[in-house]
């Protein structure tokens, strides 16, 4: 008989145990929520013309990977739990970095889970005889995040391993989408017209800002991977690799999701469209279109918020860490190996959001801070090459040297 | 250039929210800042 050790929980680390294949799967799959499947009918209203809305998702994606290559160098020079967390604490010192932990915690993660949990509850009203209650959602909304957070408690491994499951199947579903747009009847070249909306280029430059804010959301959740820092194998190189393979990924999937959308409807039927993929799967597929463009949102929504469950409560878990936090959430479980307590509170928190319903409203106030701390971590990125710059940078990003 | 680009284009990207909402904007900066007190705390408990 042997008797169980006593190990302090405080004492426990977390393990490194992700590989590079979990954490581009955590990243992709964060990144695809819902937007793909219902935003480009807000980017064609903005700007009218295909070749237009398209470039507004390349450039919007090339955006974000500049952000992810930023983010990469940091993410291989400091493979810590916290991730962004851990960058402003090493470049701005403990106060931006405590904002940063604070924010994310109270608000801006915990919002974010009760809004797609909430979406992915809606969804699920397709496939029931009478649509849901607005009490019913809720109640399935807290369903999910309460069974997502229970999963992610029980092992990194097992959190991981879903996320795999479901990003897959999301990635499939729309790659099917997009394959079915352009090989199955339905779709023509001539809806690409027109490719350019009448009028001058300055009368655009507007509507272009309006649609390229809604598409760098879409595109949001690149930095997902760096919150679980501290447990990727080999971090130096699958930290950068992860991070800069998932965002080309879902670049790559965007653009042609929102070109084969067009290929099938045309611009201006994108435009009035409420759910864009379904109209043009209902053209390609037929009904069976519908369905398969609600389960392929309930996938990835599901997915999304497991990526988010799995990954912002290191975040907590790195500030209590370093003794700026309740110290509780630093707590490991001695046999499961995760923050518990961390993602029981972030469980309980984002309940309680959905549960009052305030949570869009809230998410709108801190919406803007999302984007300053990403600015923030661009420019760490600069600071700490000149600051630190002893520490081994396995991947260096191109031109982050400014004299 | 890489973490330039796109600071630019994050600055671009804040300061047109704060335009377009500055009310629900300077709500969630005080929701923010909220937070200092809390770093007071644990600075001086550590």
């Amino acid at each position: 008989m042997t008797t169980e050790p006593q190990i302090s929980p405080l004492a426990t680390d977390l393990k490194r145990e992700l590989t590079l294949f979990d954490a581009v799967m955590i990243n992709a799959g964060t990144m695809i929520a819902s937007a793909i499947f219902i935003v480009p009918a807000s980017i064609a209203a903005a700007v009218p013309g295909s070749a237009m809305s398209t470039l507004v998702w390349i450039i919007g994606g090339a955006v974000s990977l500049l952000g992810a290559l930023s983010v990469a160098e940091l993410a291989a020079a400091y493979p810590e739990a916290g991730g962004q967390y851990a960058y402003l604490r090493e470049a701005y010192g403990p106060v931006p970095a405590f904002l940063y932990g604070w924010a994310n915690f109270a608000v801006i993660n915990t919002a974010s889970i009760a809004a797609i949990a909430v979406g992915f509850a809606r969804y699920v009203g397709f496939f029931t005889h009478s649509p849901l209650t607005e009490a019913a959602i809720r109640v399935s909304a807290i369903a999910s995040i309460v069974g997502l957070t229970l999963l992610n408690c029980r092992g990194v491994r097992l959190g991981a391993t879903t996320q795999n499951v479901l990003t897959s199947l999301k990635i499939a579903a729309l790659l099917a989408l997009i394959v079915s747009s352009f090989v199955l009847p339905g779709g023509a070249a001539a809806n690409f017209q027109p490719l350019w909306p009448s009028g001058s280029v300055g009368q655009w430059i507007g509507p272009f800002g309006v649609a390229m804010v809604a598409v760098l959301w879409a595109y949001d959740g690149w930095i997902e991977t760096t919150y679980v820092g501290s447990e990727i194998v080999d971090p130096g190189r699958n930290l950068p690799r992860s991070i800069i393979l998932s965002t080309v990924i879902v670049v790559v999937l965007y653009v042609l999701a929102s070109v084969a959308y067009t290929y099938v409807l045309s611009p201006a039927v994108v435009a009035r469209s409420s759910l864009v993929a379904s109209d043009a799967a209902k053209v390609t597929i037929g009904s069976a279109g519908a369905a398969l463009v609600v389960v392929a949102i309930l996938i990835s929504t599901l997915g999304a918020n497991n990526g988010i469950i799995l990954t912002a409560a290191r975040i907590p878990y790195a500030m209590a860490r370093g003794g700026m936090f309740f110290r509780s959430q630093g707590l490991v479980h001695p046999r499961y190996g995760t923050p518990t307590v961390a993602l029981l509170t972030q469980g309980v928190i984002a309940s309680t959001l959905t549960a009052f319903g305030k949570y869009d409203q809230l998410f709108t106030y801190v919406v803007f801070a999302q984007f300053v701390f990403y600015a923030l971590s661009a420019g760490a990125v600069i600071r700490l090459r000149k600051r630190a710059p002893q520490v081994a940078r396995p991947y260096r990003t191109w031109g982050g040297d400014i004299r | 250039m890489t973490p330039i680009v796109f600071i630019a284009f994050a600055v671009w990207l804040v300061y047109n929210t704060i335009v377009e909402t500055p009310r629900d904007s300077a709500i969630g900066a005080g929701l923010i800042l909220l937070g200092l007190p809390g770093y007071w705390y644990w600075k001086t408990r550590r």
